[in-house]
């Protein structure tokens, strides 16, 4: 079983294309730019992984000619040889894990990745800085691939804050805009706190277990004796420390306030990265330590619940944004909700399906509104929108089938998964209530994007109508791909693909007939709804909008997580170190009490000689009054 | 005791201090017209004290005690080898800054090598008298060279008060050797270990009253709060080179000998001593770290960072000598490393009396000098704890040592101040790469000594950072002196 050499070296094969790929074009980028067309870098980053994705494809077929273990489970675990870091009874080995999980990873991220990778060599035709974009987007492949593909939880973390880094790179990508620095360094901060809950999760999942080690951890923990309800036993604390550093990759409440902000990088990186792959991390995460999570009532109960208000929440917000990506990246933030639903309620399997079917027809919505923006000219507001239908078909005909998609109308990819998740969720009424009203919520909102977008007449100008254009074959192309990916994705029974890897049994979820029915009919009804507010009966809006005034308030401003936030870090963490951090270019902006005291030393210093000051005086005192602490402390009886 | 000397544990010290006065005769005997070859002295010097250790380590020497208060052990050598490294990255830096500043005298490098005499003297000690000599050695070479830099006033008086408060400090520590040696009757480091384990109640008082003692004199090496105060002044006031090494250098000296002491022959007492350190630690992590938020000064916020480092090395005190020797030394080394590179980015900029000290300095750095502002970002970057470079292997260890040893509440404050420090690590990160340049390039252009210094540096961080594997069995291995 173990003997298949192929598979102990296409994994690490897969993982350093990309790699390669980045160091290529970091070091000889300057150099590759130089020929006639300049998309040599470009096509250079796409060769690498398209390549990764036949590895992978190939890897997996591999994988199946294995011997099936315990509970008809084949992996592999890949060993590189060297260790990372060994201390007495601890070791984190360089090494993979190649299961059915990680292969479905891998396959998104090459496949998808792939996909806007070709889409980018259109998209950034025009930038000047695209070697170190493509070198970027190399990168974050090399350590999305880490991440899913790392067979312990240190390697898994590396992965996790090398994809940060090239996020928070890409964000800021076009840093002359400030609102691009500013939310590069926002995406930082708050998956910080995320990394944080990580660590320290980590660090009590190796005492819970004595390893890290992803199979040696899915193998004990059945023998942890299971923690009820507010039974905050070693599996409760480490599962849900580490749901916070999920919460804070994967955009959920309390940490979701970032990935809004995100949208101000290039489009096809808010595809791959905000939609498709890395936002996924924390679903991946949580599924793949499902064993874990399986034996906490608390920590379960935990990610339903923040998933389920989660996806509700963002949802609404969805509801009234106006920008076309930001509708998107609220859209995400609630899709995500819904995986984690799937997994707070046992049913890993459904959740990483939803993620797989999501990778299409969100990665397929943003390229289609990268390529309306592209055609606009750059205008993301969708009130200057309207008409395109005709303009760019392409265009609208793809992105229709990611709205369907996305929607859950029957036999388009998202209904099978949404489904699923509605079905596994059962038991609990409300989390299905909340399931199916966002459902409803999801076919409004998306079809309100598609009506502003699409129908209609066009609302832009002249000016920007001359412009009018239908995007080149290289971004049409993946458009294409990922449609079909949409449409037909969801026939593959991914759930029944990876239930092995959660050691649950089977897993099988009951179903009911008027489940799908009642989906159907919710997201029927959101279209209809926004089918009479934006194009049949556009005049009721304003009747509607006097009436859920406060309600539509409390959406426009985003819940006022951002306001609360910012006026705890100003009030309370550091007053006034954004002046330090963005106007603080100037070494006399004095901030904090330290500085200051330093400042006023400085003037008296002019006056009187250092000594007299009475500062020196000031430190021994302090010396000593700590050594009294100390000692008193000490010597206390 | 042997009847005879065994003078091998002392001789890279030796090498150093004859090295030191060479270079003084060397500037006396240089005609005035010409510059004395200070600093490749001062090199050959390190690097001849770093190959005895390497032979003392290999041969024979290890394990050799000269009259039972010098010792060659494992724990010994590694802190040797690891300042001799610091020294000598220290000195590549120092020519190029001296001369851009005016202070290219002889009396530097004399110093330097003295203090580093001293360094190699507190962690090789096997006995209290000695260790406090080798600490009095250290900081008097240190308070001369705070104040080296004549022309400015901050120098002179970082000087000033970093010598008024160290003798302070010292005189706590003295106190303590003196209550110790009433408990045991001696100041051996193994006497006093066995008779801190058969404690009456009477002499427990008197033990513990010595061990608070010693805790602050080391407390204030080590910069811990709330005996920190000088280190900001005298890090910004002190020229940059010797900032480099005393933030790097006497920060590992003075954990050696506080691992020993506490660790060892103190280690009776763990139980009361632990929530001590424990306190200092969470205090000392908490005060670095909001301070050094509030810095618009590179060298300063540099300074509280130095600050806030301490009191997560103090968080793997509370752990089992072994667990925690080897935890601390791995990060003494990463510490040592990052932090040279670090300051020895701004010293390598210097020109005509100029540094780079605020974030407009580096606004921009990445599109001028992309080489220097990568290796600044790794530095920085690894301050923080974020993977791929040493410092997250490092704080994983500490962090680990303290969970381990059920002190949970501690690594949680480490792990949230790690948090807090991203913040002001990477402003510097932003402004390099994400920010216009303010003006003109006028930074001077890095020499090639600094260069290699500086690319040593980020490579150490990097490396150990992927595979850390070698030098964390040096650090089991030597931390097993410690049992």
């Amino acid at each position: 079983m173990l003997d298949d050499p192929l598979l102990k070296i296409l994994p690490f094969a897969i993982l350093l294309l990309p790699l390669g790929g980045f160091v290529v074009l970091a070091l000889f980028g300057d150099w590759i730019k130089r020929d006639k067309e300049e998309t040599g870098a470009a096509w250079l980053a796409c060769a690498t992984v398209i390549i990764s994705f036949g590895l992978a494809a190939w890897t997996t077929v591999r994988l199946y000619g294995l011997v099936a273990g315990e509970g008809g489970l084949r992996f592999f675990q890949p060993y590189l040889g060297y260790e990372w870091m060994e201390a007495g009874g601890f070791s984190v080995p360089y090494s993979l894990l190649v299961d059915p999980l990680s292969c479905v990873m891998m396959l998104v991220v090459t496949g998808v990745g792939s996909l806007i990778h070709v889409y980018s060599v259109g998209y950034m035709a025009h930038d000047e800085d695209r070697v170190p974009y493509f070198s970027y987007l190399n990168l974050f492949t090399f350590f999305m691939l880490l991440l899913v593909l790392g067979g312990n939880l240190p390697l898994m973390f590396v992965g996790w804050e090398g994809v940060g880094l090239c996020s928070y790179l890409l964000i800021g990508f076009w840093y002359r805009k400030d609102s691009a620095a500013a939310a590069g360094l926002k995406a930082f901060i708050v998956n910080r706190i995320g990394d944080a809950g990580l660590i320290l999760g980590m660090i009590f999942v190796f005492h819970a277990f004595g390893s890290l080690d992803l199979v040696d951890i899915a193998d004990n923990a059945g023998s942890l004796a299971p923690e009820g309800l507010w039974e905050f036993g070693p599996a409760t604390i480490a599962a849900l420390l580490l749901f916070v550093g999920a919460t804070g990759k994967s955009a959920q409440i309390p940490l979701h306030v970032w990935l809004p902000d995100a949208m101000e990088g290039p489009t096809p990186v808010s595809a791959l990265i905000h939609a498709a792959t890395m936002v996924t991390a924390g679903v991946y995460m949580v599924a793949r330590l499902g064993p874990l999570y399986h034996v906490s009532e608390t920590a379960m109960m935990t990610v339903a619940v923040v998933g389920a208000v989660t996806a509700l929440m963002a949802a609404t917000i969805a509801l009234v944004q106006t920008d076309i990506k930001r509708v998107l990246a609220y859209s995400t933030v609630s899709q995500l909700g819904y995986m984690f639903l799937a997994c707070g309620v046992g049913a890993f399997g459904v959740g990483i399906f939803h993620l797989y079917t999501h990778a299409f027809f969100k990665a397929l919505l943003f390229l289609g509104s990268g390529s309306v923006i592209h055609a606009m000219s750059g205008e993301q507001d969708m009130q200057r929108m309207g008409g395109l239908r005709k303009r760019i078909p392409w265009t609208f005909w793809t992105f229709l089938a990611g709205t369907l998609a996305i929607a859950g109308i029957p036999f388009f990819a998202g209904f099978f998964s949404k489904d699923e998740i509605l079905a596994a969720a059962l038991g609990h009424p409300v989390l299905l209530g909340i399931g199916l009203f966002t459902a409803l919520l999801t076919a409004f909102y998306m079809a309100r994007l598609l009506f502003l977008t699409f129908f209609g007449d066009f609302r832009g100008g002249e000016e920007a109508e001359h412009h009018l254009h239908e995007s080149p074959w290289v971004m049409l192309v993946p458009l294409i791909l990922l449609a079909i990916g949409s449409a037909a994705g969801g026939f593959v029974k991914i759930p029944e693909i990876v239930q092995p890897v959660f050691r649950l049994g089977h897993g099988h979820i009951p179903h009911v007939a008027w489940l799908p029915v009642a989906a159907t009919l919710s997201a029927i009804a959101g279209i209809l709804g926004a089918y009479y507010l934006y194009l049949a009966m556009p005049e009721l809006r304003a009747g509607l909008a006097s009436t859920f005034r406060p309600a539509l308030r409390v959406f426009a401003a985003k819940y006022y997580w951002d306001d609360v936030y910012n006026g705890f870090v100003r009030r309370v963490v550091v007053r006034g170190s954004d002046l330090v951090l963005w106007q603080g270019v100037d070494n006399r902006v004095v901030d904090g009490a330290v500085n200051r005291t330093a400042t006023i030393t400085g003037a008296l210093a002019e006056m009187l000689r250092p000594l007299q000051t009475g500062f020196v005086r000031q430190y021994a005192l302090l010396i000593l009054a700590g050594a009294v602490a100390l000692l008193g402390y000490l010597l206390w009886p | 005791m042997s009847g005879e000397l065994d003078l091998r544990p002392l001789v890279p010290a030796i090498i150093v201090g004859v090295t030191g006065l060479v270079v003084l005769l060397a500037q006396a005997f240089t005609p005035k017209d010409r510059r004395a070859p200070s600093a490749p002295l001062s090199l050959t010097g390190l690097l001849a004290a770093l190959a005895a250790v390497w032979l003392l380590a290999s041969g024979g020497g290890r394990g050799a005690v000269l009259a039972n208060a010098v010792s060659a052990d494992a724990y010994s050598l590694f802190f040797q080898a690891l300042l001799l490294g610091i020294a000598a990255v220290a000195v590549l830096l120092s020519p190029s800054y001296l001369r851009a500043n005016g202070l290219d005298r002889g009396e530097y490098y004399a110093l330097l090598l003295f203090s580093v005499v001293g360094m190699l003297g507190l962690v090789s000690s096997l006995e209290l008298v000695s260790m406090f000599v080798a600490l009095e050695i250290m900081s008097i070479a240190l308070y001369g060279m705070a104040g080296l830099y004549r022309s400015r006033m901050e120098s002179q008086e970082a000087a000033l008060k970093y010598f008024v408060t160290g003798a302070f400090s010292s005189a706590f520590f003295l106190y303590g050797v003196a209550l110790l040696y009433g408990v045991s009757g001696s100041t051996s480091l193994d006497r006093l270990e066995w008779a801190v384990s058969t404690l009456t109640t009477d002499s427990a008082a008197l033990a513990l009253l010595g061990a608070g003692m010693l805790l602050v004199g080391f407390g204030f090496k080590i910069a811990s709060v709330p005996f920190h105060m000088w280190a900001p002044d005298v890090y910004e006031g002190a020229p940059t080179p010797a900032t480099a090494l005393m933030s790097a250098g006497v920060k590992a000296a003075a954990f050696g000998a506080l691992l020993r002491v506490f660790g060892s022959a103190l280690h009776a007492l763990a139980g009361e001593w632990q929530p001590l350190v424990a306190s200092l630690a969470v205090i000392t992590m908490v005060v670095g770290n909001l301070a050094a938020l509030a810095q618009g000064n590179l060298k300063r916020m540099l300074a509280f960072s130095s600050v806030a480092h301490a009191g997560y090395v103090l968080t793997a005190l509370v752990a089992s000598p072994g667990q925690a020797g080897e935890a601390v030394l791995f990060y003494l080394v990463v510490y040592g490393a990052v932090n040279l590179g670090a300051f020895g980015t701004i010293a390598a900029l210097s020109r005509e009396g100029r540094e780079p000290l605020s974030l407009g300095d580096v606004a921009g750095m990445a599109e001028r000098r992309p080489a220097l502002a990568a290796a600044l970002a790794v530095f920085l970057v690894s301050l923080t704890g974020i993977p791929v470079t040493a410092g997250f292997v490092g704080k994983f260890y500490l962090f680990n040592a303290a969970v381990t040893a059920g002190w949970v509440g501690l690594a949680l404050v480490g792990v949230l101040m790690s948090v807090v420090s991203a913040y002001y690590y990477l402003r510097v990160v932003v402004a390099m790469y994400m920010r216009d340049p303010l003006g003109e390039d006028t930074w001077a252009r890095v020499s090639p000594s600094a260069t290699v210094a500086l690319a040593l540096s980020a490579v150490i961080t990097l490396v150990l950072g992927i595979y850390p594997a070698p030098v964390l069995t040096l650090a089991r291995i030597a931390a097993r002196s410690l049992l």
